[in-house]
């Protein structure tokens, strides 16, 4: 093959790779193959934890950091969490740091809830948006009801079952981000390590691999990493959802790209091997 | 004024670092006070800095209409976006804007079926666009290159069920990867950003950094 065929081939219009990627991702909803999902120990640390809060039946803060964009990849974890926590009896106190999230948290919360038939202010409750990030979390550890007096529907804290007892963030068994930014960042600085509660954390794929050193550290117990993170979150609450649908065409993708990086270098090394062969005969 | 532009944002950022500095290492309950109370006031600084932002965000789509600078369609459709939704927002279904915000309505129609499937669609697109580059750009020119190529092809497999399918190993070495040389590197980073926030903050505190201070 000439060289000019190999920069054609490199150089091919990327319209082709965005059909070849559109074509894998729908394919593989219809490729009927059994895919086992083995659930991570990270993943496992996050239900064990929840598991440990349903023997006290007692209260999980899940703060969901994302907004629409991140919604596909998010939001299944959240459901996956919620549907435990619900099934196994955990109260749910909701919130947001992002100021597109408060809807996407409300709708999630809600359907979930609505599962198991939990109650509004008895099993869980939305205490909604609010700005300060950092500063918030601590607000939130030194008091609870100065930060958030009232929830997103405007009702007063102290008249919800959900929250009469919670005076700070050291009262609530384990705090989870689900989050498509830092703000995982600013619980864990600001609100773990201050108030020494139990962290646990969702996040986007490309978000995963920051997290890892605090897992060693202790800091974080449990982490969630991307959709396959969900999936396998599901397997264990033996409730396959979104996520779990979603492994098809994402390992299909997933393949798809490592076979492009090998093919694109297979080219590339046989052009430069061509590269070499003309250089010799010219010198000769 | 000299005074209102550099002497007191320089008195304060030095008073004010000084106090939050020293609430770290003084355990006593007036320092705590002093802290709780700046705590509460950085919050309402945020919610400030929402509306600067969204002041600058629109002068600055103004001026491109106002020039007619390239793609400046673009900004007159950000100044409809803006005032339609804020107009909707403040109108609160009949019940203005005193009152919480309501549930249903247009402004939940506009984030449901305009916001929520815009952002969706922007992160998406982003797949392919990966897909591309890898195609591209991911060469191993170097050996360096090689071993990242080498590295990421594991983690790639090894995140989905697939990996799993092919061998049981392929998913430990792509954990074994985000737990040792990952998370050395990371910590590595960290402890250098770290650093370098402290630095920043302390020369900030002590007036020798002043571009925060802005031009004139």
């Amino acid at each position: 093959m000439q060289r000019e065929t190999l920069a054609k081939i490199l150089n091919l219009d990327r319209r082709w790779i965005f059909l070849m990627v559109l074509i894998c991702a729908i394919g593989a909803r219809f490729v009927d193959i059994d895919m086992q999902i083995f659930p991570k120990k990270t993943v496992k640390a996050m239900y064990d934890s929840i598991e440990e809060v349903a023997k006290n039946k007692g209260t999980v803060l899940l703060s969901m950091d994302y907004d629409p964009a991140a919604k596909p990849e998010l939001e299944p974890m959240s459901r996956a969490i919620l549907r435990h926590c619900f099934s196994k009896g955990v109260k749910v106190i909701g919130m947001t740091h992002n100021p597109h999230g408060q809807r996407l948290a409300q709708t999630v919360l809600e359907s979930s809830a609505a599962e198991f038939d939990a109650k509004y202010g008895e099993d869980f409750a939305l205490l909604g948006y609010k700005a300060g990030g950092g500063t918030l979390v601590i607000n939130m550890g030194q008091d609870f009801r100065d930060a958030f007096a009232k929830d997103f529907a405007n009702t007063d804290i102290r008249s919800l079952p959900v929250a009469k007892d919670i005076t700070s963030l050291t009262d609530i068994d384990y705090v989870i981000s689900v989050a498509s930014s830092g703000y995982w960042e600013a619980w864990m600085i600001y609100g773990h390590d201050r108030y020494h509660f139990k962290f646990g954390t969702g996040v986007t794929g490309v978000i995963a691999p920051d997290v890892f050193p605090f897992i060693q550290t202790g800091q974080v117990t449990g982490l969630i990493g991307g959709l396959a993170g969900a999936a396998e979150y599901e397997t264990l609450i033996g409730k396959p959802g979104i996520a779990t649908i979603g492994m098809k065409p994402q390992s299909a993708v997933h393949v798809l790209l490592v076979l492009f990086v090998l093919f694109g270098n297979f080219i590339f090394f046989w052009d430069m091997i061509l590269k070499r062969r003309q250089e010799k005969a010219w010198k000769r | 004024m000299l005074f209102f532009k550099r002497q007191l944002p320089l008195a304060i950022a030095f008073i004010f670092g000084l106090i939050g500095f020293l609430a770290q290492y003084i355990p006593h309950h007036s320092f705590e006070a002093v802290y709780n109370e700046l705590i509460s006031w950085v919050r309402l600084l945020y919610a400030f800095a929402l509306i600067l932002g969204t002041y600058s965000l629109l002068r600055l789509h103004f001026k491109r209409i106002e020039r007619k600078t390239a793609g400046y369609g673009y900004s007159i459709i950000l100044w409809i976006g803006f005032s339609v939704t804020f107009a909707i927002g403040m109108y609160n279904e009949g019940d203005w804007f005193l009152t919480g915000q309501s549930r249903t309505g247009m402004l939940m129609w506009i984030y449901d079926y305009i916001f929520k499937p815009a952002g969706a669609t922007m992160f998406s697109v982003l797949a392919f666009f990966i897909a591309s580059a890898a195609y591209r750009t991911f060469r191993a020119r170097t050996m360096a290159a090689g071993m990242l190529l080498v590295a990421a092809i594991i983690v790639m497999i090894g995140r989905i069920p697939i990996g799993d399918m092919i061998s049981e190993h392929i998913p430990t070495m792509a954990m074994w990867l985000m737990e040792v040389p990952n998370a050395a590197v990371k910590r590595g980073i960290f402890l250098g950003v770290a650093l370098g926030v402290v630095a920043t903050s302390l020369r900030i505190i002590f007036g020798i950094e002043r571009a925060y201070l802005g031009g004139d």
